[in-house]
């Protein structure tokens, strides 16, 4: 073994640190703000010039908001910082009584049915879904109408206009962005003057647990 | 519009697949023509390829002048072993010293702490096997890190198991010579010609779709309606997903790795993430057909590892689309409709389909990055996961791959030689006590090294502590575990708690004895092979572009996987799947 059998592997772990480092992602990053600046910066949504989310992150609508399209239970509150869900097997009794708990209060508004879309009490993987399935969208119209001065059909509308749909029909499934859902119901309800408190001032910011993997 | 049916999602996907394998099986068939010895010929529609040639040339002898590689000086299977240490030896330091010290390093923007000792032990370890096991969620990394040290590993570990294919090839192509290449020259080329590349393609359509990318950011903070100010995390997105999927690596930015929208935004990035898997690994097992010069005998392989890989897809699926048992409850009234299938710890947007499609996907190769938590998939869904670790991950990683499946094939033609009354040769290179050793060696190792921790943690605290769902569940994220790590696989069933010393040491050796016992006793086949004299193929001897050698390869695959772990299977996911729903119906 000679000197130059550590100095070539050593010289192009340095070298990579340049190529696949720096210049790799430096120009993917290039590309994106030319090309794709606002997926490249994390797709911001804006409302009344704010920034108020990314629609690539679900929030926290829930049991507190009955106004707004609930989105998918969290363990840890849709804290963007950590991800990842609470990885309950499917044989595990407290999945089972976090989805009884989610069920009754899900009772305690107007339902359409008794059968509750699997979508609406199921965590998903990465613990902020931005979307919630269109059965869920649909099977929480009436509580939202209940709540809101919004017509049914008026909501059927924008959950219409929220929906995404599967690749070319043929992979993956449809769904309701919910942050432009809820916007949209957030905008409707300005406009019929329900918002006299601005609900985003007295909340706090919530303190969540890290979680690990 | 409605949802696709399983059987579309499913034919749309292993269509594309096959289609994809065989246009970048002949591109890789291509890169490596040379220094695989070949007397490789490129099909007419494909002579596009010498185009690229110039450009890649260019960029190459620039990476050898700088570094010093001297791609005329060829190794001897010694020499090119030991390269693959010291390079990977080097990575190794480079990201342990990463790891420990990241708090102090520039570009921490999200203020995130240094490993401790064990955890940085552990992970250096999985990502320098091409693992990218993590113990840790992947949150907790700086944007330095992530840049310099995780993604820089994201393309050295695949070349590194790329640059052992030509030499493997030599093998058979060498005639009475054992000079196998040089090793850095062919770290560089698969780097330049085969990551980089298809890196780049599949960055730029994650955009399009809706990934972040940034080195200069780490958080995006937003007032929202109902939760006050919510902080999200970014960073380069795009740029460490895509070279994670295309390098069979797997350790994503997020903890819930591409389940987040950040890593996998829409049904067509998965569609594109999912492909990479199997694309990227099975490519490898076609080019191999061509550089042995029997393109039929290359897509005998490809066929009988992609009728597993179909199957094993075929029982997740089932599993996911099923209903999940605990959420088989009743409240005031009001029970859950899962028409739909298992949907917990899964994203609306991929769907059990979608999801189960994927974690076979990453089981079947050595990639280990998850679309959806498989710990919360149901046991029918899990035991195909585990079985598909049982076959020591089927197409297995970039590279790597290839010659692990290549000793199932030395294994069938040794026995297939036996059974007819033959001599044993495979490619007409006489197959003897000096390479058959081996052969069992590497595919014995992983039950060896994954068994006996398994039997270990089983009975101690330091193991069972560490489980987080009760039952044959609990059993089963251990025995997932240590496949995963010995496999070089590197998803997990997590919630697991295995930021622990046992765990990190027991898991980090062992990435290390999953990846360099099998490349050291597979070089020394070829080295011994590649001495050999090359013989004719006589009358009557074993055809191996034969559909009766598809077969008895499918066969000696499934028995071996399946007589080896069949016994800790019964104690996990098939326990669980016999016993485990009935509890839950009562409540």
């Amino acid at each position: 073994m000679n000197l130059d059998d550590v100095l070539v592997p050593l010289r192009i772990v340095v070298a990579s640190l340049l190529i696949f480092g720096l210049l790799y992602q430096g120009s993917v990053m290039a590309i994106g703000a030319a090309v794709f600046p606002d997926q490249q910066s994390g797709s911001p949504v804006t409302h009344d010039g704010e920034v108020v989310g990314s629609a690539e992150i679900g929030q926290d609508f829930g049991a507190d908001n009955p106004e707004y399209f609930w989105t998918r239970p969290s363990h840890i509150d849709y804290d963007a910082m950590t991800s990842g869900s609470a990885q309950l097997g499917s044989t595990n009794p407290e999945l089972s009584e976090r989805v009884r708990a989610d069920l009754e209060t899900l009772s305690q508004y107007e339902t359409p049915d008794d059968e509750v879309p699997a979508n609406l009490v199921a965590e998903s993987g990465s613990a902020y879904d931005a979307h919630i399935s269109t059965a869920a969208a649909e099977y929480q119209v009436p509580r939202v109408a209940n709540q809101t001065d919004i017509s049914e059909d008026q909501l059927h509308e924008i959950i219409n206009e929220a929906t995404e749909d599967p690749w070319l029909g043929v992979w993956g499934h449809e769904r309701v962005n919910a942050l432009e859902l809820n916007l949209m119901v957030h905008e409707e309800l300005e406009a019929q003057g329900a918002l006299e408190d601005t609900p985003d001032s007295e909340d706090t910011e919530e303190t969540n647990d890290a979680d690990d993997s | 519009m409605a949802n696709p049916h399983p059987l579309l999602e499913y034919t749309v996907f292993f269509g594309l697949a096959a289609v994809l394998i065989y246009v970048v099986g002949e591109y890789l068939a291509w890169v490596y023509r040379d220094e695989a010895n070949s007397s490789h010929s490129l099909p007419r529609h494909f002579a596009w390829f010498e185009r690229l040639d110039g450009v890649f040339s260019r960029i190459e002898s620039a990476i050898h002048r700088i570094t010093g590689i001297d791609p005329d000086r060829e190794m001897n299977w010694k020499q090119y072993g030991l390269a693959v240490l010291v390079f990977n030896a080097i990575i190794w330091v480079w990201l342990y010293a990463v790891l420990f010290f990241q708090h102090g390093l520039p570009m921490n923007y999200v203020g995130v702490d240094g490993q401790s000792w064990d955890l940085a032990y552990h992970t250096a370890s999985s990502f320098t096997t091409n693992t990218n096991q993590q113990h840790y969620s992947g949150e907790t990394l700086s944007v330095f890190t992530h840049t310099f040290a995780i993604g820089i590993a994201m393309f050295l570990t695949p070349a590194t198991g790329l640059a052992l294919m030509p030499a493997f090839a030599r093998a058979f192509n060498n005639e009475e010579n054992g000079l196998l290449g040089n090793f850095y020259a062919n770290v560089v080329r698969g780097a330049v010609r085969f990551l980089l590349p298809f890196a780049l393609l599949i960055a730029v359509i994650l955009m399009s779709q809706g990934s972040v990318q940034t080195i200069l950011s780490g958080q995006l903070s937003a007032n929202t309606l109902t939760m006050g100010v919510q902080d999200i995390r970014i960073g380069p997105h795009a740029g460490i997903e895509a070279i994670k999927m295309w390098g069979t690596n797997g350790g994503g930015i997020n903890g819930a790795n591409a389940a987040t929208a950040f890593e996998n935004p829409t049904p067509f990035s998965n569609l594109v993430l999912t492909l990479a898997m199997p694309v990227s690994t099975f490519c490898a097992i076609y080019a191999w057909g061509v550089w042995v010069g029997k393109r039929t005998h290359g897509v005998v392989l490809v066929a009988a590892f992609f009728l597993i890989f179909m199957a094993l897809t075929g029982a997740g699926i089932a599993g996911e689309t099923g209903a999940n048992p605990a959420m088989d409850v009743e409240a005031n009234g009001l029970s859950v409709d899962q028409e739909v299938g298992n949907m917990e710890s899964k994203e609306t947007r991929f769907g059990p389909t979608g999801s189960a499609i994927w974690g076979l996907s990453t089981t079947s190769t050595t990639n280990g990055g998850v679309n959806s938590m498989h710990n919360s998939w149901t046991a029918m869904g899990t035991l195909s996961l585990l079985f598909a670790f049982a076959m020591n991950n089927v197409s297995n990683g970039v590279g790597t791959g290839l010659l692990n499946i290549l000793m199932f094939v030395m294994l069938t033609a040794f026995i297939g030689a036996l059974m007819i009354g033959r001599r044993p040769q495979y490619l007409g290179k006489k197959l003897e006590w000096q390479e058959i050793r081996y052969v069992f060696l590497a595919v014995l190792w992983l039950p060896l090294v994954v068994l006996i921790p398994q039997a270990h943690a089983s009975i101690s605290s330091l193991g069972t502590e560490a489980i987080a769902n009760p039952g044959f569940r609990g059993f089963s994220e251990m025995l997932y575990e240590f496949m995963s790590a010995t496999a070089n696989n590197g998803s997990g069933l997590e919630g697991l708690g295995d930021n622990t010393p046992y765990w990190n040491v027991v898991n980090g050796t062992q990435t290390m004895l999953g990846r360099y016992v099998p490349i050291l006793a597979q070089l020394a086949i070829a080295g011994s092979l590649a001495q050999k004299k090359i013989s004719p193929e006589g009358e009557g001897a074993l055809d191996t572009e034969s559909p009766a050698f598809l077969f008895l390869l499918i066969g000696v695959i499934t028995i071996i996987g399946a007589l080896t772990f069949l016994p800790a299977l019964v104690f996990g996911p098939i326990g669980e799947l016999f016993s485990g729903a009935d509890i839950f119906l009562e409540g």
